[in-house]
């Protein structure tokens, strides 16, 4: 049997980096909030996209009025990843599609077992996080993990 | 062999449920992007109220308990039911063990897709079915190939 081209049993990770986005304090509107640029991600492939809350990385974020968006923050918010010509590739994604639950997580019986697939090229500071939720009462810290590889020339 | 979709292009859609009675049939909105003739879909997912409570466009999304009362329909550009009164729980990648559904890649019509009501039960008129396509562009046919 042929398999499909877009086939793969298994994620490759070539390098990774975690990269914070804040939703500030008080944002009750539907406005995009921007990623930082970053020249690493720019001039890389992406493979793999993983949002990170709380239950996966606690006391992250130490400054004052703060915390780190958890798995029930992630359910009002939504990212959109744009490439160098102003294509919005991946549009309005819901965060917690991008998130692995931890298995037997009480709370959360059900489990996304894989990380999802991407083969993207964007341009980070384009992209952005769109809160749809009612009004943040912390600077609300959501961290992603991108897994790239480096384009090749 | 099953395998992961890698997504190369995504595209979040809302289809409003403007009627529940049971049989309703509630279009896709048409859209732009997926209307373009080289736009071919390959993954479907659904997301419910458990992952996305608010749509961006600031809907409430249909509940787990909603979505099992409600069946998918997609018909391509030949008028082919490509998927024929498919459950909505089949494309929600958490209650299908994360593992999200691929589709040999086609040309859907949106306007002649919808989602139809089974049992209203547990949904309420004008909540969203979040739906998230992933897409790619084929390349232009057009341009004559050297054989």
């Amino acid at each position: 049997m042929k398999p499909g081209l877009n086939l793969t049993q298994f994620p490759k990770i070539y390098q990774s980096k975690t990269i914070s986005i804040v939703v500030p304090k008080g944002t009750n509107n539907k406005s995009p909030i921007f990623f930082d640029f970053d020249s690493i991600i720019d001039n890389s492939i992406i493979r793999g996209v993983q949002f990170e809350p709380l239950t996966n990385i606690k006391n992250a974020s130490l400054l004052p009025n703060s915390v780190v968006a958890d798995i029930s923050d992630a359910k009002t918010a939504v990212i959109s990843l744009v490439n160098k010509h102003d294509d919005t590739i991946i549009n309005n994604y819901p965060v917690n599609g991008l998130f692995i639950y931890p298995k037997n997580d009480s709370a959360s019986p059900r489990h996304t077992k894989m990380m999802k697939r991407f083969f993207l090229e964007i341009i980070l500071g384009k992209c952005y996080l769109i809160w749809t939720g009612g009004t943040t009462a912390n600077n609300l810290y959501f961290y992603f993990t991108f897994y790239y590889e480096a384009k090749k020339e | 062999m099953y395998g992961i979709p890698i997504y190369r292009k995504t595209l979040g859609i809302e289809v409003q449920l403007s009627s529940i009675g049971k049989g309703a049939q509630n279009p896709f909105p048409d859209n732009p992007i997926i209307r373009a003739p080289n736009v071919l879909i390959e993954c479907v997912e659904i997301y419910t109220a458990t992952q996305l409570t608010i749509t961006p466009s600031g809907l409430t999304t249909v509940t787990d308990a909603g979505l099992t009362g409600l069946i998918v329909n997609l018909a391509d550009n030949t008028n082919f039911n490509r998927v024929f009164q498919l459950p909505a729980v089949a494309l929600n990648v958490e209650l299908n063990n994360g593992v999200p559904r691929e589709f040999e890649p086609f040309k859907l019509v949106m306007q002649k897709s919808f989602i139809q009501i089974t049992d209203a039960t547990n949904l309420v008129v004008n909540q969203a079915v979040y739906v998230n396509i992933s897409y790619f562009e084929q390349p232009d046919q057009t341009k004559s190939k050297r054989r």
